[in-house]
């Protein structure tokens, strides 16, 4: 992406996250009806969610691999329990990079 | 009865005169330490990869600065390497903070009496993190007529921690030019799973992500990155159907 692209990108993103924080700071008198706000919710687990199965399940834009030579599916896992378990999110990266840095090395 | 203090209830908060603009700041910029800490390896990572991704040390540092909301900003840099196009990444960005126009919902007592600059800034500063302290904090009271003091305090003190580990991070990155071959997009798959697998309390919001990530699976091959979009608004559609099964079937 040329400069002028990422500036224009970093410009727009900032100008629709203002967008979104500002919607009912510009507009006191207005609520969210209960349906918004229960689709609104949902909103986090998918996109999070959207992003990471496939960088897991078929890493760097390759084939589905859904097996244990899969570093990637490995280390999410160990991140994942970490993650589950004590919610500590610098214990569930280290335990991610531990599992997925080791499989590398063993598979190369 | 006059000489009972104005707040009675035992235990709750109670505004008083020594609360005044500067304290409320500083309380503010206090209670957002733990907040810090939490986004300090974030910040650090999010400039390390910014720089893996192609981008200058200034233009991680200017994303950091203006767009100032993490989780977009991490996707950003995936979809970047990824190869998506700008629309898409601004699409994403959209959708991905679409959740603080629901936390602009709930903090609309604090500032409706503001003049529009301040109301513009504490907005700009809307992030999950302060977001997290203006709800604990109000949760132990009223905050008074000063109230949006502490919000600034927040926003201050995230806002400039946020800056600091986004340029040690990207300074970082660049002085190690293979930093991108350390497997670092792994870290950024692992750090979203340490903020995504916390949120997945109920049954719907299993289902959510569970549908939004295999629709995104199958439709990874689209170009710039578009069935993401699918997914996310099929993650969506199902978790909130579902809800409304399971709520029709129990009468309460």
């Amino acid at each position: 992406m040329s400069d002028q692209s990422v500036w224009l990108l970093v410009v727009a993103m900032a100008l629709v996250t203002f967008a979104t924080r500002f919607s009912l700071f510009a507009l006191p008198g207005v609520q969210f009806s209960p349906r918004w706000q229960r689709a609104l919710g949902y909103v986090p687990v998918s996109v999070f969610a959207a992003i990471i199965v496939p960088m897991v399940l078929a890493p760097q834009g390759g084939a589905v691999q859904l097996s244990l030579s899969n570093p990637y599916l490995l280390g999410a896992l160990a991140a994942g329990v970490l993650a589950v378990r004590t919610g500590n999110l610098l214990l569930t990266l280290m335990a991610g990079f531990a599992v997925f840095g080791s499989m590398k090395w063993w598979l190369s | 009865m006059e000489n009972l203090p104005r707040c009675a209830p035992a235990g709750d908060y109670c505004p008083s005169s020594t609360d005044t603009p500067w304290r409320l700041l500083a309380q503010g910029a206090r209670d957002t330490l733990p907040m810090i800490i939490g986004a300090i390896p974030f910040g650090l990572l999010f400039g390390a990869l910014a720089v893996g991704a192609g981008l200058s040390v200034w233009q991680a540092l200017g994303m950091s600065l203006l767009v100032f909301a993490g989780a977009a900003q991490f996707i950003a840099v995936g979809l970047l390497g990824a190869g998506a196009g700008v629309a898409v990444i601004v699409l994403t960005t959209l959708i991905v903070n679409a959740r603080h126009a629901l936390y602009s919902a709930s903090l609309q007592p604090v500032i409706k009496h503001l003049a529009l600059p301040w109301r513009m800034g504490l907005a700009f500063g809307l992030t999950d993190e302060c977001y997290a302290v203006m709800l604990r904090r109000l949760e132990q009271g009223e905050l008074g007529e000063h109230g949006h003091w502490y919000f600034a305090g927040t926003v201050l003190a995230m806002f400039s921690s946020w800056q600091l580990c986004s340029l040690l991070g990207a300074l970082f990155g660049q002085a190690l030019p293979n930093v991108n071959q350390w497997g670092l997009e792994f870290a950024l798959v692992a750090s979203f799973i340490g903020i995504l697998l916390p949120m997945l309390k109920h049954k719907p919001q299993w289902l959510a992500a569970l549908v939004a990530g295999g629709v995104a699976v199958l439709t990874r091959h689209w170009p710039y990155n578009t069935g993401l979009l699918l997914a996310t608004a099929a993650g969506i559609a199902c978790g909130v159907l579902f809800e409304m099964r399971s709520t029709a079937k129990e009468p309460s």
